[in-house]
C-alpha cells in the first residue's frame, strides 16, 4: 500500500511524549490561514524553490521547455505554465529546485520510521502520524500504524477529526495517543479561517474522549483569529465537557513556516501576522486551568 | 570562617587572569589549557646534553628535572586548599624532541607523503596508577625503589634506580619549599584566620612530605604534586577514576568528624582549577558494579561551582547510578561549557575484551585522556599520538586512478586501500622505532613510579617495562573519503551528470569559476555519511572494515604489542587539512579536514542529533578505543525541561556501540563575538575535541574552525 508523504522529521519532541519520528502525510481538508505546514494542503507532489539554495547557475531555465523558468535576482517559476516535468529538479546542482511530496510504500514508511527506535526506546517516545491530514489516506496510515504496533513501538496521531466517525472508529486500536485541534468554538468563524465548520469535529471529540484513549486537545492561538480571552473561554467550555482522559494545550502562534509558502508559489493568507506575544499566551493560559483544564495528563 | 564561596571566586577570577597573562605573553596556543602558569622570566632554562642544543637520554632529562624542581617557584594562594602550579613545559622546550642518534630517515618519505604524525619521540600518553601513589607516599614509592635495586643489580639497572631516587627526592625538596614559605607567609601574616590557613597548608604538606595521605585534603594535595611533577616533566595529563580514589579518605575524615560537605566542596573545587586533568566519574568496578558514590556527586557539584575549562567523563553503563547521569546532564546544561563529557562502558569494554582481555581488565580501562582510556599503571599506550591522515591517503590515489585508462571507483578502491596499507604500516614501524628507542630520548622517568612493572623489572615503561603494549593508530579524514567515494560513484557512474576528467580537473583549479562552482555543489550534493542507507555510509563502512583489519594486522602477540584501531583527530583537521587539495566531496583546498569519525557538517537537514548519534555508533573500529560524538548541541533545545531526552540520545548512542560523547552547547551570537574580539569573553570554554580550551586562547584559524562547525551544525 503507497502513501503520499512530504517529510519524515526524525527527532521531533513536540508530536508527543520523548523522542519521535514524525510521518508527514499529504493532503488535507482544512485551509487553516496560520498553517505552517502549506506544502500538506495538496496531496500531490509539489515543485518547491528555495532561493537561498540557488547559486544562479541558470541550469534549471536551459531546461525548461515549457518557459516557466526566467531570471530576477532569483529564479521566477510561472506555475501557470509549468506542467511539472521535473526536468529543473533534475538538473539544479544544489538542491534547490526539488518535489515536495514522495509516494511510499507502507513497509518502507515503517522501515524508515523505525531507525531511531533505540532513542524512542531509552526516551519514552515513538512515531507519531501528522500531516495534512493521515486519515484522508486511511488504508496507509492504518498500515503503518500496524506496522509499528507489530514492533512494539509507541503510535501517535495528530488529527483534525474531520473524518466521519467510522474513519476514526477503525484506528482506535490502533493509536496509543490522538492529538486533535479545536481551532475556533463558533463554528461559522471555524468556516472562515479553516474552511469548513467544527460541528463533526467537536462530535468526535466527544466520542473520542469517551473512548478514554489519552487525547491532547490543542489551539494554535492565533492574533485576530482566537487570541482573546473570550475565543479562549468558548473553547474552554467545549473542552470541559468531554469526558475521558483529555489534556488541552494553548499553542502561540508562530510564522517560521512562511517561507514554504513562498517555495511553493502560494498565497499566504496572513503574511506579515506577528508571532503571538509570549505574555499574552501566558495570560491566555490561566484560562484552561480556571476551567479545570490540565495541561498534561 | 568558611568563606569558602568567596573564595572560589577568587580563585576563579585569578584562574581568568592568568589564562589572560599566558595570551599576552605566549600568544594563542591550540591545545587543552594545563592549568599551566606563566613562568617568571630567566630563572630556568633546560640544559642541553647535545651539540643540536637539545638533551637526550635518562640522565639529561633527571638532571633537567631535578634542576628545574630545585628552582621551581613556589606557588601559594591564601584562598586555594592546596600549593602548588606547574609553569615550565620541559619537552617543548628542547628544540628537536628526537634523538639523532637514533634517525628514522628510513621512514620519513612516506611519513611526508602520507601526511602521518607518527609520534616518534612523542611525549607520555598512558596512565599512572594513583592508587598506588596514595598508599605509598613518596617514601613508600622509594622504599619501592629500593627493594627492587637489590634484586635487579646490572650497572644499568642500578643507575635506572638511582636516577629515579633523585627525582622522587627532587619532588620532595619543591614540595618541602613550600612547606617553609607557607609558614613564612603565616609568620608574616597579622590575620589570625589568614595565619591559621597558611599554617594549615604547611601542615598537610609537611606530613605528606614522605608519608601516604591519610585525610581528603593531603590525598588531593599529593595528587596534585605527583600529576603537576609528570606534567612538567613530560606533560603528561592523565587522571583516574577519581570518585573511587578518593571516597576512601571522604569516608574516614567524616566519619572521625573532620569534614562537612561544604568543606569537601571547597577542597575539591581548588583540586579541580589546579589542572584541567581528566578525570572519570562513574562506571564499573572490575566486578561491574557501579563505583558511583557520595564523592562523585560532590565533584560535580565542585566542579559546578567553578565551572572552568574541565575534563570530567561520566562512564555510563547499564548499572550507572542514574541520579549521577541526570545531574551530570543539568550541569552540561545548565553551565553550557563543555563538561562534563559521557564515555560508553559497553562498546569500550566488549571491544577491549575482542583483544583478548578478561571483562576484568576491560573495566579498568578508564577514560583518563583527551580520546583515550588507559589502564592505569598497567599500560604503555601511544593513544592521541600517532595518526594517519586518511584524506591525503584518498588524494593520492585519486590522482593515481585519475590517470589511469579506465578509471572507476572500484578501482580508486583498490588503490586507496593498497596505499592506506601501506600508511598504516608506516605508522606502526613508526611506533616500533619509537618503543626501540624512546628510552635513550625521553624515558618516562615520572611514568615509571606509579606503574607496575618498570620498578619491579629495572625498565623504562617504554621499554618492556609496562605490563601491556597496546598501541594507538587513529585514521582521520574519514567523512571527506567517504564522501568522496559516494559524490564519485553517484555522479560519475551511476548518474553520469560528471566525468573524471571534469572532476579531476575541477579539482585541480579547486573549483574555480561558475563552472568549478557548479561542479563543486553537484558533488557536495551527495548522498553522505551520516545519513541513513546512503551510499556515504557505506563507503565509511567499508574504509572502517578495512581500516581496522590493517591496523590490527600489525600486532605481535609475541613482543605484547596490541595495534587498536581509532578514529580521531584532536586538533589536527586544521594541520591535516592544509596539506590536501581539493576533494571530491566539495570541500575546497587547504580547508580543514573532518573531524574524528563526524559526518562532515551539513550532511543531515533535520534529526541532525540523532543520524550523528547513529552514524557514530556504527562507524566504530571496535576494539576498545573511541571514535569519539563531536555532539555541537543545538542551544534552543539544550534547555533543563529537555534533560532527559538528551539523556536519552546519550543512552542511546551508547547502547547502539558508542565509546565517547563530548558536547559543545554554543550561543551561536556569543561565539560569532567571541570571535570578533576574544578579549570580551576571556571565560567563554569550548570542547575543541577530546579538551576544553579557552576560547580566547585559540588561534584565529582553530576559532574559525569552531565557528564554522557551530555555525553549520
Amino acid at each position: 500500500m503507497k502513501g503520499t508523504i512530504t517529510t519524515i522529521q526524525r527527532m521531533s519532541i513536540h508530536d508527543g511524549p520523548g523522542i519521535r519520528s514524525t510521518l508527514f502525510l499529504k493532503g488535507c481538508d482544512l485551509r487553516c490561514a496560520w498553517c505552517h505546514n502549506p506544502e500538506t494542503w495538496s496531496a500531490r507532489p509539489q515543485l518547491q524553490y528555495v532561493a537561498g539554495k540557488c547559486i544562479g547557475c541558470g541550469s534549471c531555465i536551459a531546461v525548461c521547455e515549457a518557459r516557466a523558468l526566467r531570471f530576477a535576482e532569483k529564479v521566477m517559476v510561472d506555475r501557470s505554465h509549468c506542467t511539472q516535468c521535473g526536468r529543473c529538479v533534475e538538473v539544479c546542482v544544489t538542491g534547490a529546485m526539488s518535489w515536495v511530496g514522495r509516494q511510499i510504500e507502507a513497509e518502507e514508511a515503517v522501515r524508515e520510521l523505525l531507525l531511531d527506535r533505540t532513542f524512542f526506546e531509552e526516551s519514552g517516545g515513538g512515531v507519531t502520524l501528522s500531516g495534512g491530514e493521515p486519515l484522508l489516506q486511511a488504508d496507509f496510515a492504518e498500515e503503518v500504524l500496524r506496522g509499528c504496533l507489530a514492533e512494539g513501538v509507541h503510535t501517535a496521531v495528530e488529527s483534525n477529526l474531520t473524518e466521519p466517525w467510522p474513519t476514526i472508529e477503525r484506528f482506535l486500536p490502533l493509536v496509543r495517543l490522538w492529538m486533535c485541534d479545536l481551532k475556533v468554538a463558533d463554528s461559522a468563524k471555524h468556516r472562515r479561517w479553516t474552511g469548513l465548520g467544527n460541528e463533526r469535529i467537536v462530535e468526535n471529540l466527544h466520542r473520542l474522549a469517551a473512548t478514554g484513549t489519552p487525547l491532547i486537545v490543542r489551539t494554535p492561538v492565533v492574533p485576530g483569529v482566537n487570541d482573546t480571552p473570550e475565543a479562549v473561554e468558548a473553547l474552554c467550555r467545549v473542552i470541559a465537557g468531554l469526558n475521558g482522559k483529555v489534556a488541552y494545550e494553548l499553542l502561540g502562534f508562530h510564522s517560521l513556516g512562511f517561507g514554504k509558502f513562498d517555495d511553493l508559489g502560494m498565497d499566504n493568507p496572513l503574511a506579515g501576522t506577528p508571532p503571538l506575544a509570549p505574555e499574552k499566551l501566558a495570560d491566555l493560559q490561566r484560562i484552561p486551568e480556571r476551567f479545570g483544564l490540565k495541561r498534561k495528563f | 570562617m568558611k568563606d569558602y564561596e568567596e573564595r572560589i571566586a577568587r580563585l576563579r577570577a585569578r584562574k581568568l587572569e592568568q589564562t589572560q597573562e599566558k595570551i599576552r605573553v605566549e600568544g594563542t596556543l591550540d591545545e587543552d589549557d594545563y592549568g599551566r602558569i606563566v613562568p617568571p622570566k630567566g630563572l630556568w632554562n633546560i640544559r642541553p646534553n647535545h651539540p643540536d642544543g637539545s638533551f637526550y637520554g635518562y640522565d639529561a632529562w633527571t638532571e633537567n628535572f631535578c634542576s628545574l624542581m630545585a628552582v621551581h617557584p613556589v606557588y601559594i594562594d591564601p584562598d586555594d586548599a592546596f600549593a602548588g602550579r606547574w609553569m615550565y613545559f620541559m619537552s617543548k622546550m628542547r628544540p628537536n624532541k628526537w634523538n639523532p642518534a637514533y634517525p628514522y630517515d628510513h621512514l620519513k618519505a612516506n611519513i611526508e607523503k602520507y601526511d602521518i604524525i607518527c609520534g616518534i619521540g612523542d611525549d607520555a600518553h598512558f596512565a599512572p596508577d594513583y592508587e598506588m601513589g596514595l598508599q605509598l607516599g613518596w617514601d613508600g614509592l622509594i622504599g619501592r625503589i629500593l627493594h627492587y635495586r637489590e634484586i635487579n643489580d646490572s650497572p644499568e639497572q642500578q643507575h635506572f634506580y638511582d636516577l629515579h631516587l633523585r627525582a622522587i627526592r627532587a619532588v620532595q625538596g619543591w614540595i618541602s619549599r613550600h612547606v617553609e614559605e607557607a609558614r613564612r607567609q603565616a609568620a608574616a601574616s597579622d590575620d589570625p584566620e589568614l595565619r591559621a590557613r597558611l599554617t594549615e597548608l604547611a601542615e598537610v604538606n609537611e606530613r605528606i612530605l614522605s608519608e601516604a595521605p591519610k585525610t581528603l585534603r593531603e590525598a588531593c594535595q599529593w595528587i596534585i604534586w605527583y600529576h603537576l611533577a609528570s606534567r612538567t616533566y613530560n606533560r603528561d595529563g592523565a587522571g583516574g577514576q577519581i570518585d573511587a580514589l578518593l571516597q576512601p579518605y571522604y569516608e574516614r575524615d567524616k566519619a572521625a568528624g573532620l569534614l562537612d560537605d561544604e568543606t569537601t566542596i571547597y577542597y575539591l573545587s581548588c583540586f579541580l582549577i589546579n589542572d584541567p586533568v581528566y578525570w572519570q566519574l562513574g562506571g564499573p568496578d572490575t566486578s561491574g558494579k557501579d563505583q558511583t558514590s557520595p564523592v562523585s556527586f560532590l565533584i560535580l557539584e565542585a566542579a559546578d561551582r567553578i565551572n572552568t575549562s574541565l575534563n570530567l567523563t561520566v562512564r555510563v553503563h547499564d548499572g550507572l547510578d542514574p541520579r549521577l547521569l541526570r545531574k551530570s546532564v543539568e550541569y552540561l546544561v545548565k553551565n553550557r561549557n563543555g563538561w562534563p563529557r559521557f564515555s560508553g562502558d559497553k562498546a569500550l569494554v566488549e571491544g577491549f575484551m575482542r583483544n583478548g582481555f578478561s571483562a576484568e581488565l576491560a573495566r579498568r580501562r578508564i577514560a583518563v585522556g583527551c580520546n583515550w582510556m588507559s589502564l592505569p599503571g598497567l599500560e604503555y599506550t601511544m593513544n592521541d599520538l600517532v595518526k594517519v591522515n586518511m584524506a591525503r591517503v584518498f588524494e593520492i590515489a585519486y590522482y593515481e586512478t585519475a590517470a589511469a585508462a579506465e578509471p572507476s571507483t572500484e578501482r580508486l578502491w583498490e588503490t586507496f586501500a593498497r596505499h592506506l596499507g601501506v600508511a598504516v604500516h608506516t605508522a606502526a614501524e613508526s611506533i616500533r622505532h619509537h618503543l626501540s628507542y624512546q628510552k635513550y630520548n625521553e624515558p618516562e622517568l615520572l611514568l615509571n613510579l606509579l606503574s607496575h612493572g618498570p620498578i619491579e623489572k629495572g625498565a623504562d615503561a617504554s621499554d618492556g617495562g609496562a605490563e601491556y603494549y597496546n598501541l594507538a593508530i587513529d585514521g582521520a579524514g574519514l567523512a571527506i573519503v567517504a564522501d568522496s567515494f559516494s559524490a564519485l560513484e553517484q555522479h560519475v557512474e551511476r548518474e553520469k551528470r560528471l566525468t573524471w576528467r571534469a572532476v579531476t580537473a575541477a579539482l585541480q583549479s579547486d573549483f574555480a569559476g561558475p563552472e568549478g562552482e557548479k561542479i563543486r555543489q553537484l558533488l557536495r550534493n551527495s548522498e553522505r555519511y551520516g545519513s541513513e542507507d546512503s551510499a556515504g555510509e557505506r563507503w565509511a563502512l567499508r574504509i572502517r572494515d578495512e581500516y581496522v583489519t590493517l591496523v590490527r594486522r600489525e600486532s605481535e602477540p609475541e613482543l605484547r604489542r596490541c595495534f587498536i584501531p581509532g578514529f580521531f583527530s584532536w586538533a589536527n583537521t586544521v594541520g591535516f587539512g592544509r596539506h590536501v587539495g581539493a576533494t571530491p566531496d566539495g570541500r575546497h583546498a587547504g580547508t580543514p579536514i573532518s573531524h574524528g569519525a563526524n559526518p562532515s557538517p551539513g550532511f543531515a537537514a533535520d534529526g541532525a542529533s540523532l543520524s550523528l548519534a547513529t552514524a557514530i555508533a556504527r562507524i566504530q573500529p571496535g576494539y576498545g578505543n573511541t571514535a569519539p560524538m563531536q555532539w555541537e548541541l543545538d542551544p534552543t533545545f539544550a534547555h533543563q525541561e529537555n534533560v532527559a531526552l538528551i539523556e536519552s540520545i546519550i543512552k542511546a548512542h551508547f547502547e547502539m556501540g558508542g565509546t565517547l560523547i563530548n558536547v559543545n552547547i554554543m550561543d551561536k551570537q556569543k561565539v560569532l563575538e567571541a570571535h570578533k574580539d576574544p578579549s570580551k569573553y576571556p571565560d567563554l570554554v569550548v570542547r575543541v575535541t577530546g579538551f576544553t580550551a579557552y576560547f580566547a586562547m585559540l588561534s584565529p584559524e582553530f576559532r574559525q574552525l569552531v565557528v564554522d562547525r557551530i555555525l553549520e551544525s
